[in-house]
């Protein structure tokens, strides 16, 4: 005989038991495994979706100008790529929103990608079809490469249209005007900004291979529509450019870096939005841009560059003036270039006709001079100001005065053959066009009639401009030298590429697989927060494992007597039955592991189908690491160990002589003890609740954390008068004796038990009304109060194209293309806009790490209104906390909001913490986050301050106050009169639902899981009914021998375990409303009370079923047998 | 019911149980009367069936044949609330283990059985339970112990609580599972003692099973369980 085969005899003869054992145990051991699985699986398959979205992408550059499409090709030559890279692709990647011909639906929001038919070699064949198939359209590629008019469609895109293969499809999308928005010559007209194109649906590719194709790391599927680029640029007139490159690598070492010297090598002027013009007269070269304005930085390159060439370099401005005129006088010259042009600059107060201006206005040195211009104003209205200058003197046309190349090519202008054939985005009074000035423009066209000031310059595009926020102004740098134009050309061209660096300019590579994986990490650790979900679940299994091994144990007292008897120490008869209890543990984890993959693959079953709104996306599969598995085995293997131990522990500190005196000799005994050390429990915990549930009132505590404090502190009373009402039970002064009394003697007999049952009904009835009390639904919100999440706006709208029209006002209406009839419909209605750069979003909608968050710019109308809830870091700095935004410190760190459940689990940050964002301009800038916004629609984006310019054409997203009775009308003109410009219309309670919905998918995940773990709880429930019902079946025979039924047993067995259930129900429910009453009362959102009812009524049926179950199988057997038991 | 229909009747009782090795017969064709107020001692060998009689005699455990009358009532063919009836009023069981609700003071012990047998409206021509139990108790001599719980009482005061308890009904058959078993010489001497007066004063049957032949020669009659049989 050794220890080994008593262990072995004992788990054969034991077998039952130790099969429930193992069933406790193989419960906790999935449970733990289970979650780790979960995050693995959630992790790898955003990791595993992201890496897919890219096929073999691993870089890409998206540049903000459009650049040669050659760059990509003059790149692979780079003799530093060599054997490091395979492919650099050059595509388009803009906005746009896609209508079906067929369906009528619209997607406002899409990616328009313009492809080579290089782009379909990055993905592997059996990508590009997919694993999934779509109920309308059929996957394929057959028709890939894309011809003309021809578009391949992610699948997502297609389910959103309901388009199938060979539908007809129309994109609108941006015309990529490189000019300024806000300035006087950004074109405005849908016709000049957006193209329509017509298109067929030739492919259906799958979202997780080319049809999930995105550069950012959100995990949200993308809409794209992919096009021939080629095409796509002629459409938008950048013919044969790009603006984005993709690079597939084939070696190793720093290829970012040498893609990095590629690119700067392989620059050209044009591929920074440059060129360098030769003037008419051959005499100076220019350099201009596009884009009309220089920006600063380019200006000093092209300074010091002329420098470096020894050539002269002069600043040249050009604006338009609709009217030149002597002051005081109606009529003048219309429509004539002015220019702020070297070396006439000085003056500020002067302005320089040339000759023919002069004569035609027949104006005298001295004379005061009105240059009458256009100011753009954000509604796309434009109204006239006017400067007054001092005629100072004249230029001759042959120089200067009939200098042509001063301006910069205009389209739809400076190729105009006559000026009334101009295409010009402002408007322009023909009727106001002389004989004279067509022969003007017939002999010098651009060339400038007024020269004026740098200052008037810088003030002419200031104040007729809206949105040139840099304060951009120069329009060329002229250089000369003694060298021949072309030399010049080239000398200070290479000088200025030397000097110009891509990165500058916005012409970055991004690793995209690094980022990916990084991104991948995720906002929430799911393994853990499955595990957090699930803790009552491996409580409940290791519970009831160590309930059960210590009923095998009690049960089996008489043998741990007769071990002892026999020579055994405790230590040894412990590890006798802690050997049983480990094998049978090790038998469950091994059972458990398997069935914790199980487990995973259902909740990942289930977050793919029931619970997609905690996760949004159906893009995840099942993922095992065996770090995961061994670290739950060997978890669950702890775990199990120390439930059983703690099961077999209690036992051997018996006597021996008890021990052989069998189980039935260790009920308890009936002795009040503890009343003391209990009556102070009460008394302390009751009265710190009370003092917490009333501080608040004075204001010397936040109520949150008090009354959450306060319904705590209440349970503990609650559990405390449990204790004192049982041990009063047992005072032995009842006199008459009844069911009802016999069960709550018999619960105080078991006071232990019995509070354990209490407290752990209870704690459960807490947590599931504390967590149930949490869902929310804001259909019902008064979201016209300001102070709400909704920040008293009805509805936000997001364009995907830019919308040149303030559509707040009746002029950006009409200029839209707005019916008047409309115009009631916007009566009372304000619109405010706010800039939105571009990014990650921050929201739980989110599932991957954010690298860059979105941001929203608001604007000085914005910050005076006010509104939201909000808690910020320093004192409020007046009646409306919004202007702590405006206040830079002397850290230069910029003030940024966020909302507060983003910032802490997305961002992982918080009030005071500092973050890298991209400010208004697009320039990276550092902010600090100095306030929370409470439960609001920013949970996607932090807020900052872009002071007075924000709006304009730039504006992307709106928030608009609409009275309640028109939010619908608006809603519908929004959507049918912008909707082919992509504006995407949601009410704001429709947004706050969105993310609630997130939560309350969460808080669902957490009931069920917690119900899970209640429904193992209630079989240890009846495990420790059954339990006592054995140890007190001789009672139960003596009373059946006294004339008692077994209905009067029944009925107390269930007396006796439902009054149990219920009291610890009640205390934890009021515990629980307690401590969530001021969140409830707070919000303005909608409690889940049928929620709390259906969780409640839940564990009252299925506790009292148990205890009913229990108790008649208990009162079923042949309970006189054990009169003979001794 | 009249003293001459209160006769305990067993007749050809037999009990088998099925074990691993077959079936086993603990009584063989067992008869018995017995009169009202007699007292009866059984005694015999371990295992010789001695407690199976006694539960088999009080409705507790079921015969494989034969009957069990009290009176006019057949015992053994009683089921549910008669049988309960039945264990609550005509029969008071008194066992070696005393078998005390641990939870209950003696008091609440004795008062265990009026659960049931309590009418649905009080007589006010019989005490209340509590003032018969408390008599009860002051008759077995612990009445200063009635508030104590099992556990702070000694195995004779345990026992006197387990008498009173079996006569708070009024039961006039009294089965004794060697209920001075467990308790030493002179405890079990006072608890026999105590037992047959009372029984006397109650006019109660006594039917006790003891392996005890000092305390089997009190009884009026004393009978010997011996291979399934009853002799004298």
């Amino acid at each position: 005989m050794s220890t080994r085969l008593l262990i072995t005899c004992s788990l054969t003869h034991y077998w039952r038991t130790g099969v429930a054992v193992v069933v406790g145990v193989a419960i906790a051991c999935a449970v733990i495994v289970g979650s780790l699985v979960i995050g693995d699986s959630v992790r790898g398959s955003i990791r595993d979706t992201a890496l897919a979205r890219l096929g073999r992408i691993d870089y890409a550059l998206v540049s903000p100008h459009f650049f040669r499409q050659k760059l990509a090709a003059d790149m692979m030559r780079d003799f530093r790529l060599a054997g490091k890279v395979k492919i650099i692709t050059p595509a388009v990647i803009t906005r746009g929103a896609v209508s079906s011909q067929t369906t009528d639906a619209t997607v406002p929001s899409a990616s328009v990608v313009g492809v080579d038919d290089s782009f379909w070699g990055l993905w592997p064949e059996r990508a590009k079809l997919g694993r999934a198939k779509l109920g309308t359209a059929k996957l394929g590629t057959a028709k890939l490469p894309l011809s003309r008019r021809q578009a391949a469609v992610s699948q997502s895109l297609a389910r959103d249209l309901g388009a199938r293969l060979g539908d007809s499809i129309l994109v609108s999308v941006d015309k990529q005007s490189a000019v300024p928005g806000g300035t006087l010559f950004e074109k405005r007209s849908r016709e000049d900004t957006v193209s329509s194109l017509r298109l067929e649906i030739a492919a259906v590719l799958p979202d997780d291979g080319p049809g999930g194709f995105k550069l950012d790391t959100g995990t949200e599927s993308p809409r794209n529509v992919f096009v021939s680029r080629e095409w796509l640029c002629e459409q938008i007139g950048k013919p044969e450019m790009a603006n984005a490159l993709l690079v597939e690598s084939s070696g190793s070492g720093d290829i970012q870096a040498g893609l990095g010297s590629a690119l700067t090598g392989a620059c050209t002027l044009l591929d920074y939005d440059l060129v360098l013009i030769h003037s008419s007269d051959n005499t100076y070269t220019s350099l201009q841009s596009d884009s009309l304005l220089l920006p600063e930085s380019v200006v000093k390159t092209a300074l010091d560059a002329a420098a470096e060439v020894h050539a002269h370099s002069a600043l040249t401005s050009v604006y338009l003036a609709t009217t030149i005129r002597k002051h005081g006088q109606s009529r003048g010259i219309p429509y004539s270039i002015i220019a702020a042009a070297e070396p006439l600059w000085k003056h500020p107060k002067s302005v320089w006709l040339n000759d023919w201006a002069a004569k035609d206005l027949q104006a005298k040195i001295g004379d005061r001079i009105d240059l009458v211009y256009l100011v753009s104003r954000p509604d796309g209205s434009y109204r006239e100001d006017s400067i007054t200058l001092t005629f100072t003197g004249t230029v001759p046309m042959t120089g200067l005065g009939g200098d042509r190349s001063l301006t910069p090519a205009f389209e739809g202008i400076t190729n105009a053959e006559r000026i009334d054939q101009w295409k010009a985005p402002f408007p322009v009074d023909m009727n106001r066009i002389r004989p004279a000035d067509e022969d003007y423009w017939n002999r010098y066209r651009t060339a400038p009639k007024a020269f004026v000031s740098f200052d008037t310059a810088r003030q002419l595009w200031r104040n007729g401009s809206s949105g040139n926020q840099a304060g951009d102004w120069v329009t060329s740098v002229r250089m000369s030298s003694s060298m021949t134009v072309a030399g010049l050309d080239r000398r200070v061209g290479e000088r200025i590429l030397a000097r110009l660096r891509p990165e500058q300019q916005g012409m970055v590579f991004r690793p995209l697989r690094e980022a990916a994986i990084a991104a991948s990490a995720g906002t929430t650790d799911f393994g853990q927060l499955f595990l957090g979900m699930s803790l009552f679940l491996v409580i409940a299994g290791a519970g009831l494992a160590g309930t059960l091994m210590r009923l095998s144990a009690e049960r089996r007292a008489s043998e741990a007597g007769i071990m002892m008897a026999c020579g055994f120490d405790a230590r040894g008869t412990r590890r006798v039955l802690f050997g049983e209890g480990l094998c049978l543990t090790v038998i469950g984890v091994a059972l458990g592991v398997p069935l914790g993959v199980l487990y995973a693959a259902g909740i990942i079953a289930a977050l793919r189908s029931w619970w997609i709104g905690a996760v949004g996306t159906s893009a995840l599969w099942l993922h095992l690491t065996a770090a995961s598995v061994i670290i739950g085995a060997i978890s669950s293997l702890i775990v199990g160990a120390i439930s059983v131990y703690i099961g077999v522990s209690r036992l051997t500190r018996n006597r021996v002589l008890d021990l052989l005196a069998g189980w039935q000799s260790m009920a308890v005994l009936p002795v009040a003890r503890g009343h003391a050390r209990t009556r102070l429990l009460f008394a302390l915990s009751l009265i710190l609740a009370i003092l917490l549930l009333v501080l608040p009132a004075f204001g010397v505590i936040q109520p949150e954390g008090a009354f959450f404090g306060g319904g705590a502190l209440l349970l503990i009373a609650a559990l405390g008068y449990a204790d004192l009402t049982l041990a009063r039970a047992l005072s032995g002064k009842s006199g008459a004796v009844s069911i009802r009394m016999l069960a709550l003697r018999s619960a105080a007999a078991n006071r232990s038990r019995s509070l354990l049952v209490i407290g752990l009904i209870a704690a459960a009835g807490f947590m599931i009304v504390a967590v149930a009390a949490n869902t929310r639904n804001f259909s019902r919100i008064d979201y016209t109060r300001k102070d709400s999440g909704t920040g008293g706006f009805a509805l936000r709208a997001i364009s995907s194209l830019p919308i040149r029209y303030d559509f707040g006002t009746p002029a950006g209406r009409a200029a839209l293309g707005f019916p008047p009839e409309d115009e009631a419909i916007f009566k009372d209605v304000r619109v405010y806009q706010l800039n939105m750069i571009s990014g990650d979003d921050v929201s739980c909608l989110n599932l991957a790490k954010p690298a860059q968050p979105r941001v929203l710019w608001v604007g000085k109308d914005f910050i005076d209104r006010g509104g939201f809830s909000l808690t910020l870091r320093g004192p409020n700095p007046g009646a409306n906390p919004w202007t702590a935004l405006t206040a830079i410190g002397a850290d230069s760190l910029v003030p940024v909001f966020g909302d507060a459940d983003s910032v802490m689990w997305s961002l992982h940050s918080g009030l005071g913490k500092t973050l890298d964002l991209k400010a208004k301009d697009g320039r990276p800038c550092e902010a600090r986050i100095e306030g929370l916004i409470h439960g609001s629609i920013f949970a996607g984006e932090l807020v900052g301050y872009g002071g007075r310019t924000v709006g304009g054409s730039s504006a992307r997203y709106f928030l608009i106050e609409a009275p309640t009775d028109k939010v619908d009308k608006v809603a519908a003109s929004l959507r049918q009169n912008l909707g082919d410009v992509g504006l995407e219309v949601r009410t704001t309670q429709e947004i706050l639902n969105s993310y609630a919905s997130v939560r309350n998918t969460y808080l669902s995940v957490f009931l069920a899981l917690g119900g899970l773990g209640l429904l193992l709880g209630t079989f240890g429930l009846i495990a420790m009914i059954l339990r006592g019902a054995l140890e007190r079946r001789r009672e139960f025979a003596l009373m059946l021998a006294a004339g008692l039924t077994s209905g009067h047993l029944s009925r107390l067995l269930i007396l006796e375990n439902a009054g149990l259930l219920i009291y610890g129900l009640a205390c934890g429910t009021v515990a629980a409303l307690v401590a969530v009453a001021p969140h409830v009362l707070s919000t303005q959102s909608g409690v889940g009370w049928g929620m709390i009812f259906i969780a409640l009524a839940i564990i009252a049926i299925a506790g009292l079923v148990s205890c009913i179950v229990a108790a008649k199988h208990v009162v079923k057997g042949a309970l006189v047998e054990a009169l003979r038991e001794e | 019911m009249t003293n001459a229909t209160r006769d305990l009747i067993l007749a050809e009782i037999t009990k088998q149980y099925e074990t691993a090795r077959g079936e086993i017969t603990v009584l063989d064709g067992v008869s018995l009367t017995v009169r009202p107020g007699e007292t009866v001692a059984i005694v015999g060998p371990s295992g010789s069936g001695k407690s199976t009689l006694l539960n088999i005699a009080g409705s507790l455990d079921k015969p494989t044949s034969g009957t069990v009358r009290l009176g006019d009532i057949e015992v053994n063919s009683l089921e549910g609330r008669p049988l309960a009836a039945f264990r609550a009023n005509e029969v008071g069981f008194i066992f070696q283990d005393h078998h005390l609700l641990p939870q209950l003071t003696a008091l609440e012990n004795v008062l265990l059985p009026t659960i049931v047998a309590s009418p649905p409206t009080p007589n006010p021509q019989l005490p209340a339970p509590e003032a018969a139990a408390r008599a009860l108790l002051d008759r077995v001599g612990i009445l200063p112990r009635a508030e104590a719980f099992p556990a702070q009482m000694s195995g004779g005061e345990r026992q006197r609580v387990a008498i009173a308890r079996a006569l708070i009904n009024g039961a006039k058959l009294l089965l004794c599972d060697e209920p001075t078993g467990n308790l030493d010489r002179a405890a079990g001497e006072n608890i026999v003692s105590l037992l047959l007066e009372i029984a006397s004063e109650h006019d109660a049957t006594v039917v006790m099973v003891t392996h005890n032949s000092a305390h089997a020669v009190r009884f009026s009659r004393t009978l010997e369980l011996a291979d399934g049989k009853l002799k004298p």
